[in-house]
């Protein structure tokens, strides 16, 4: 009678084991399409001051990194440094080859707030910062900008085009 | 097993104790334990999958009240030959406009065109709308705008291309376009999509979430379902939430890569939908938009007049 029960008890462990690993089977996974990121951090220097705010963005030469088709991207800080990101905070940066352009938002926290570069940066095909990451890089070389127009006031030009800002109060 | 046998050789040997067929009358503690387990683990794997069947069915249910708005808007164009604008002055929306395509004639009939949507007898509209314009999925349905009562449509369609300055959307301000407008095609260019839950701010799954640069109205005040605040536009935006939850540590517009279910802040494309936002094309078809699609394809659905090749999305 005791191996009687014996036998049953291993039959429930084995049970309950296999009820285990196929719990855990569907478990696990993520964002798939993810492509796998190393962190990467640059500087920025705009006419010898740190142009705190603005945003430099990488755009793959040799092809999307991602179906989001995914443009690495950081925000400077006060001391001048940019940590690029693709899909979350400070993740860094695919690797590949990149052109960097710089756009100064007066404000990135407003929507609608013009570059103070007016928009002399922004264009990928006339980037003269070309960057290669691979899996040893850390650090880009640094972007330095010099006799750059900085336009602080919004441009309100009567002829300029609307854009989707205008209303939005009376939206 | 050696001892086992012998046991058996008693109970036959002693028949009048214990009868040889049944041997045992009782399940023991154990048995019970695993049979208990076993159901235990069946229904774990079955919970979820109802729960996600059931999320399957509202999608359904909101593919088909966007596919309902859709044909309305077609109907619209059958008796006008002109597609709605998205806001004519303040007086009329799209919503408004084609009420009585979704056989909301009546509702149509208290609509003033005299009136601004938020003057007189207009504001008698605010808890009519239709059910049409919500979808299924969006916890806070019933709920209206704290500021002024209205309740709030889960559907949008474009003021302006992302684009904006180089092309034009289906909808926009004053603007009347008709079919043959639509030179991109219709079966990829964007007319209604959702921007869901707008009686509330959502961003990345949390309600009203606290920012200290948070001072627009949107949320509470905007967007009424008769007001001009029911056509937004897709931007890229990017949020850091704070890991305590709660509030956003940081905000960049026009920033980043993802523009699918960041916030439905401006009518921003987002949904209760697990991965992505259904999109009503211009030829009444509805589309599921992952939030892995590239803003570049997403712009090239805005426009109308783009020329760009829209490629599998």
């Amino acid at each position: 009678m005791i191996a009687y029960q014996q036998r049953t008890v291993r039959t429930g462990v084995l049970v309950a084991v296999a009820g285990l690993c196929v719990l855990s089977a569907g478990c696990g996974g993520g964002e798939r399409w993810h492509t796998e990121t190393s962190p990467v951090q640059g500087t920025v220097r705009i006419n010898g001051q740190i142009p705190k705010g603005a945003q430099v963005t990488l755009h793959p030469t040799g092809g999307a990194v991602d179906v989001r088709e995914s443009k690495p991207w950081g925000i400077v800080d006060e001391n001048g440094v940019y940590v690029l990101r693709t899909y979350e905070k400070g993740d860094g940066s695919p690797t590949g080859e990149f052109q960097a352009t710089v756009i100064w938002r007066v404000d990135p926290s407003v929507l609608g707030s013009p570059d103070q570069l007016g928009g002399a940066f922004e264009n990928p095909a006339d980037s003269e910062w070309m960057f290669t990451i691979d899996e040893d890089v850390t650090e880009l070389p640094p972007i330095e900008i010099e006799d750059a127009k900085i336009t602080k006031a919004k441009a309100r030009s009567r002829n300029r085009a609307p854009t989707p800002f205008d209303d939005l109060d009376d939206m | 097993m050696s001892s086992c046998t012998p046991t058996v050789t008693s109970f036959r040997s002693h028949p009048s104790v214990l009868p040889a067929a049944p041997r045992r009358l009782a399940f023991t503690l154990v048995e019970l334990l695993v049979v208990i387990a076993i159901i235990g683990v069946l229904v774990g794997l079955l919970l979820p999958a109802v729960q996600s069947a059931r999320e399957a069915a509202r999608r359904m249910q909101c593919s088909n009240s966007m596919r309902q708005v859709s044909l309305a808007m077609h109907n619209y164009h059958d008796v006008y030959k002109k597609f709605p604008s998205s806001q004519t002055n303040d007086v009329a929306v799209w919503s408004v406009s084609i009420l009585p395509q979704l056989e909301a004639g009546n509702v149509a009939d208290l609509y003033d065109y005299a009136l601004d949507w938020d003057e007189g007898e207009n504001l008698e509209l605010a808890t009519q709308m239709p059910t049409v314009y919500q979808c299924a999925s969006n916890p806070s349905a019933d709920d209206t705008l704290s500021a002024n009562g209205f309740q709030t449509t889960d559907y949008s369609v474009l003021r302006n291309a992302s684009d904006w300055d180089k092309y034009e959307s289906l909808f926009e301000r004053n603007k009347f376009r008709s079919m043959r407008d639509i030179i991109d095609g219709t079966s990829s260019t964007c007319m209604i999509y959702e921007s869901a839950g707008r009686s509330d701010w959502w961003v990345k799954g949390r309600r009203n979430p606290l920012s200290p640069s948070y001072s627009h109205t949107w949320g509470t005040e905007k967007p009424p379902w008769t007001s001009s605040g029911n056509a937004g536009w897709m931007f890229a935006c990017a949020v850091d939430m704070s890991p305590s939850g709660g509030e956003m540590s940081a905000v960049y517009w026009s920033a980043g890569n993802q523009v699918v279910n960041v916030s439905n802040w401006f009518g921003g494309p987002y949904s209760f939908h697990t991965g992505g936002v259904q999109m009503g094309m211009a030829d009444g078809s509805v589309r599921f938009i992952t939030e892995s699609i590239a803003f570049d394809t997403l712009k090239a659905m805005t426009s109308i007049n783009g020329g760009e090749v829209v490629g599998e999305f």
